[in-house]
């Protein structure tokens, strides 16, 4: 029997939907910074546009302190957050460096939060911790038990930004097999997923809805 | 003498509930004057539940139901075998000499007790206590609530058989005579009675003050004690749900015909 | 008077003088990296803190550990019997050693568990026994014993794993004791009461205050951390709720929740933390409970002067540690001495916890002490005093490398599972205030490691 509490399994869950939003989304705002600079001012409203949010900025250094700090729910640091909250609740599931990395960036944030000016440096230099917390994840020699949740967490976000902000059916088509894989090794209830809808909307939602629909069962 | 008795206790709920843990005390005791020869219980209409015994040795009824339901229906009946009110048992009465949550030694209560001129016997004591609070307070429904407390039904000066019981108690401790508070089954009153034992020259005895009684051979069919009305308590449960609440009970004892 | 003054720790600061003070940072950032915590509610909004803590130790020799062993050992054997006899045949009492209205009043006492077998006859599984060293013939003295749900050994524990790594040489050439097999020992007792199934660490959840070592300990002893939401009862058996809809039979809970919280039919029914009927599956010998169910009469602050009768009365010896010479109002000749001394003496109110209810009778106005005086006469059964024990200062580390000493106790570990086990190490909690003699944590103290040196025979 595998010992992990529903409670448990869907904190995990939702840390490694978390951590892989917050890898996802610093990428998208350097890459966007970029653009901002020199080829499309507007490249970052068509961005945040893209997930239902109005942004507005005067020049690209608001635009990083922005979705860096105050865009509520969809900033960066509020990824950050999440994902820590629930690697606090999950602590004695985790390898303690995984931990430790996530506390680290967590900090790092916290940290800059009271700096006026954030350089495009400093996010530049967040990625390498992500690149640790996944590292120390993929090495673990702690018991599998508490990855294929995690990892689940991890694809399904995935998949959600790559056809949110990219449209890319190809990437999560890749995913999905993935997914379907750890759903049966979580679950032998496990329904596969399909993604042959053409609404985006329908398919965000059936992925979203995955985790609660096939791995957790109502106790 | 030989009793039957039959007590149901029905929640009826507005919405559904689920996951309702239950934990009940309405199995009446054993003891040197109480033997319960035979009983039957349902919830809703099964048999689907688990047995202990407290501290005090009060038999528990527990369990839960998970899924999602209505109605909680409680039946127990049986046949049980009196003699006359006058027992010891192993517990210690030294436990009952102190106040407790529902049974404080307040002002008030000193106060209370310096109105009255009691006589110097143990015994003849708790029988003025008892006619005097039968006496001196009205028994009436709806004004207190059973977190109530000696001082409330003080100044209010009415209340129901949980608050008679618990004044009594009170004043028979702060006149050193060890008292406990009884949870029962009589007839006549529709619903679960509350009254006191008294530990007099060795042996419990007891003492109804909402009927200003002696208890000697009387059907009263003890099911739980304890040092106030949160020791005894008969029903409590836990569940999510719920909307509102109705409560119906019932209870009949009669004697067997000799 | 300061201990750390005296030669038991020379060698220890020879060995600092030669340590780069940024190192000392390090510690102080490793900590924060951790996330060692000690969590406050302050005006309604939760605050996480980190446990303010000083790298200079409390030092312990190896004799005064013997003597500290045998002292603990001795003393949480009679309180254990002490708790298996009030709720069972009650001798104690029936001989007159303790006036049997102590027991009987105190709200801590739960008869409804009278007469409930425990797993191995095993009560105090887990204590944590609060100690000062007095600088008047250097005796150590017990103030108070924490038999419910006693907490903080997983800061000395923290803080001990990072100090090794960042100052080896401490380690290297002093003969400290290692601590670091806590978790294993805890593990042992569990498995040693277990009645057959998994262990688990009921926890409050993330807000208590001691979250982190709650997270901790379940991590180390391989024992599953739950809330109450995790559990169910079923039938009269225990079990764990796992994430798809098997259950696991739970044979040990380490619970870090008061009785109060720990079933809300049983106990307070607004508790949303406890598991609803743990009780009776605990009543029928289902699940073993660490510490047991109303351990709360024997770290009565009543009881507590009992305690040295309890230890000649059940073992028939000498007590070896010493209680605060201590007065109960309650008797005659005690009530007068508190009334004719209050200025010398420190005043409890056995109701409160957490160093509120303790007063300083030498910090009361006339009018003040007038009034406790007439507390004292209404109600005797609720006041203790004790008198003030000058205890030791221990030094700590100043940012630019000075000294500075606080006042500093000691609260040792005892775990009880096939024998008892007294932890060589402890958690010293010491004063900010430099005037004040209350450590209690939850008053903003901070805590320092203690190292136990290693007989060198």
């Amino acid at each position: 029997m595998i010992l992990i509490s529903p409670q448990t399994a869907e904190n995990l869950y939702w840390m490694g939907r978390y951590i892989q939003r917050s890898e996802t989304m610093t990428r998208l705002v350097i890459h966007t910074f970029d653009k901002i600079l020199d080829i499309d001012p507007e490249e970052g409203v068509k961005l945040y546009d893209k997930m239902g949010i109005e942004l507005t900025y005067s020049n690209p250094q608001e635009f990083l302190q922005k979705s860096i700090f105050d865009l509520e729910y969809a900033s960066l640091i509020c990824a950050i957050d999440n994902a820590r909250e629930n690697a606090i609740l999950t602590r004695s599931h985790l390898p303690n460096r995984m931990f430790s990395r996530i506390n680290a960036l967590y900090l790092k944030y916290q940290n800059a939060k009271l700096n006026p000016l954030v350089s495009i440096f400093w996010l530049e230099s967040t990625l390498q911790e992500l690149d640790a917390i996944w590292g120390n994840l993929e090495l673990s020699l702690v018991e599998a038990k508490e990855i294929p949740f995690i990892e689940f967490g991890r694809i399904a976000e995935r998949m959600d930004l790559n056809i949110r902000i990219y449209n890319s059916m190809e990437a999560a088509l890749y995913d999905l097999e993935k997914l379907n894989l750890l759903g049966h090794k979580l679950t032998p209830h496990y329904k596969k997923l399909s993604l042959t809808s053409t609404s985006v909307e329908k398919m965000l939602t059936k992925i979203n809805g995955l985790y609660y629909g096939t791995i957790v069962t109502a106790s | 003498m030989k009793v039957w008795f039959n007590y149901a206790f029905k929640l009826t709920f507005s919405e559904e509930v689920s996951h309702h843990a239950f934990c009940l005390r309405i199995v009446p005791q054993n003891n040197s004057i109480q033997q319960v020869n035979s009983w039957q219980l349902h919830i809703n209409e099964k048999r689907d539940f688990s047995q202990s015994i407290d501290g005090f040795g009060n038999k528990l009824i527990f369990g839960a139901i998970q899924n999602p339901h209505k109605v909680f229906d409680v039946r127990i009946l049986g046949e049980a075998t009196l003699e006359a009110y006058m027992y010891k048992d192993n517990e210690s009465p030294l436990m009952y000499l102190y106040p407790s949550t529902l049974i404080p030694f307040s002002p008030q209560i000193y106060t209370y007790l310096n109105t009255l001129i009691l006589p110097s016997d143990p015994f003849a004591i708790a029988i003025f206590l008892n006619q005097t609070i039968y006496n001196n307070f009205q028994y009436l429904q709806g004004i207190s609530t059973p977190t109530c407390d000696t001082d409330a039904f003080l100044s209010r000066r009415q209340g129901v058989c949980q608050d008679f019981s618990h004044l009594l108690i009170a004043l028979l401790r702060l006149n050193a005579i060890p008292a406990r508070y009884v949870n029962g089954f009589i007839d006549g009153q529709g619903e679960t009675h509350a009254w006191v034992e008294a530990f007099i020259d060795g042996y419990w005895r007891g003492l109804d003050p909402t009927n200003g009684t002696l208890l000697y051979l009387s059907p009263y069919i003890k099911v739980a004690h304890g040092r106030d009305f949160f020791d005894a308590r008969l029903n409590r449960g836990i569940f999510a749900g719920g909307g509102k609440q109705s409560i119906g009970v019932s209870v009949t004892v009669t004697k067997d015909e000799q | 008077m300061v201990e750390s003054q005296s030669p038991l720790y020379d060698g220890f600061k020879e060995i600092l003088k030669n340590i780069d003070p940024q190192r000392v940072k390090d510690v102080l950032s490793y900590m924060r990296t951790e996330a060692i915590n000690f969590n406050l509610f302050k005006n309604g909004t939760f605050i996480e803190r980190k446990f303010p803590f000083d790298v200079i130790p409390r030092i312990v020799s190896a004799d005064e550990f013997a003597y500290l062993d045998k002292g603990i050992q001795q003393r949480i054997y009679a309180l254990n019997l002490f708790l298996e006899d009030i709720y069972s045949s009650q001798k104690i009492l029936k001989d007159g050693i303790i006036p049997s209205e102590f027991v009987f009043s105190s709200k801590a006492f739960l008869p409804a568990f009278m007469n409930t077998p425990v797993s191995k006859n095993i009560r105090v599984h887990i204590s944590g026994i609060d100690l000062v060293k007095n600088s008047v013939g250097d005796s150590w003295v017990v103030l108070e014993d924490n038999l419910r749900v006693p907490s903080g050994v997983s800061y000395p524990l923290s803080l001990r794993m990072l100090t090794r790594k960042v100052f080896p040489e401490f380690f290297e050439k002093l003969p400290i004791a290692s601590v670091l097999d806590y978790p294993e020992l805890l593990l042992k007792t569990m498995n040693h009461v277990n009645t057959g199934g998994i262990n688990v660490v009921l926890t409050p959840g993330r807000y208590n205050s001691a979250f982190y070592e709650h997270s901790y300990l379940a991590k180390q002893s391989g024992a599953i951390l739950a809330t109450g939401e995790d559990l169910v009862v079923e039938k009269d058996h225990l079990y764990l709720k796992t994430y798809n809809g098997k259950r696991a039979k739970v044979g040990a809970v380490y619970r870090r929740l008061d009785d109060d919280a720990l079933d809300p039919i049983e106990f307070h029914p607004d508790s949303l933390i406890g598991v609803p009927n743990i009780s009776q599956v605990y009543r029928a010998g289902n699940v073993g409970l660490m510490n047991s169910i109303g351990n709360g009469i024997a770290d009565d602050k009543g009881i507590y002067y009992f305690v040295p009768d309890m230890i000649r009365y059940y073992m028939n010896e000498e007590p070896i540690l010493q209680n605060a010479p201590t007065y109960l109002a309650f008797f005659e000749k005690d009530r007068q001495h508190i009334l004719q001394n209050m200025r010398t003496l420190v005043i409890k109110d056995v109701a409160e916890a957490g160093g509120y209810g303790v007063v300083f009778g030498c910090n009361l106005t006339k009018s003040e002490r007038q009034n406790l005086k007439d507390a004292i006469i209404a109600e005797p059964r609720r006041f203790i005093a004790q008198e003030v024990i000058e205890f030791y200062d221990i030094e700590c580390l100043a940012e630019n490398g000075d000294f500075f000493p606080r006042k500093a106790d000691l609260r040792m570990y005892s775990l009880f599972g096939e024998d008892i086990t007294v932890w060589p190490g402890g958690l010293t909690r010491f004063t900010m205030d430099p005037d004040s003699y209350i450590v209690n944590s939850s008053q903003g103290g901070g805590f320092k490691d203690t190292w136990v040196l290693k007989d060198k025979r």
